[in-house]
């Protein structure tokens, strides 16, 4: 009976330790990506972008004319993006953006949890 | 010569340059060479800038302001990028019927946006950048890419669209705020 008791405490330590690494390892597992959008025709593709907190968005302007992109209340900017440069941001928060040099041209990121 | 009959002249060298690259004129359009589709570019293309840079001298609108500097850096662009070409082609831009009208046109319409004053002016500039850039798109669409015989003049060409498209819904979005 003894034996069992141990047995048992053996088993549940075992299963709690396991159960520990599990959670401690799926919590831990996302890697910040970095994702790209490019400015291309007039347009940012995609126009809306669904990422994790923390990802790295690079926008590559693939047209002839400059670009920027900027936070709908300006809360940040790149600044003009010349024709075949890029730059890039960690993004922490969910947000609008537009190019101010062609104020129709509109972007989403979203934060997903 | 009198403010209604100024306004009737530039109407109708407006009209005329629509006419000229309305659709229905492109199927009896002249057959241009390269060399003179890369001068009708050019001419186009600085006819904007020279509109913004009036624009720049006469309007109090932090919007007007804001579109005339994105016309002279995106059609500068455009400009730049044509020089390019057709120097690596070794082509030289040849002045035509078409290119010519075009300047003619670009003046008299600079003319009577210098004489604007100052509480008619950004209508005026507004009005005639949609006017303009409708006229402009049809002619890249049906005269200057179809008779492009060289891939990269063509291809330069089919870049330009997106970028006309989006000065146009700029202008109209102004112009719809100014109604």
């Amino acid at each position: 009976m003894k034996f069992l008791n141990n047995v048992k405490d053996h088993l549940f330590l075992l299963l709690s330790v396991v159960l520990l690494v599990y959670g401690c390892s799926s919590q831990a597992s996302y890697t910040p990506q970095t994702l790209a959008v490019e400015i291309k025709d007039m347009k940012f593709q995609p126009d809306e972008l669904k990422l994790h907190k923390g990802d790295t968005v690079i926008w590559t302007n693939k047209d002839i004319v400059a670009h920027d992109v900027t936070e709908v209340n300006k809360a940040w900017t790149s600044s003009p993006i010349a024709p075949g440069a890029s730059w890039q941001k960690v993004i922490t928060e969910s947000a609008s953006y537009y190019c101010s040099i062609h104020i129709i041209m509109k972007g989403k990121l979203i934060v997903e949890k | 010569m009198n403010s209604l009959k100024k306004a009737a002249w530039v109407t109708a060298a407006v009209l005329f340059l629509v006419t000229l690259f309305s659709p229905a004129f492109a199927q009896k359009a002249p057959k241009l060479s390269d060399a003179e589709i890369a001068s009708v570019a050019v001419v186009a293309n600085q006819g904007d800038i020279d509109f913004a840079n009036i624009a720049l001298k006469k309007s109090k609108s932090p919007q007007v302001l804001e579109f005339a500097h994105t016309m002279i850096a995106d059609h500068q662009s455009v400009i730049d990028m044509a020089v390019a070409l057709v120097t690596k082609l070794k082509v030289t831009p040849k002045d035509n019927a078409v290119s010519k009208k075009y300047v003619a046109d670009a003046k008299a319409t600079a003319k009577m946006l210098n004489a604007k004053s100052a509480k008619d002016f950004d209508k005026a500039y507004v009005d005639n950048e949609v006017t303009y850039h409708k006229a402009v798109i049809a002619a890249v669409k049906t005269v200057l890419i179809p008779q492009a015989s060289n891939a990269e003049l063509k291809a330069l060409l089919q870049k330009v669209v997106p970028i006309l498209d989006t000065h146009l819904e700029h202008a109209q979005m102004l112009q719809k705020k100014m109604k």
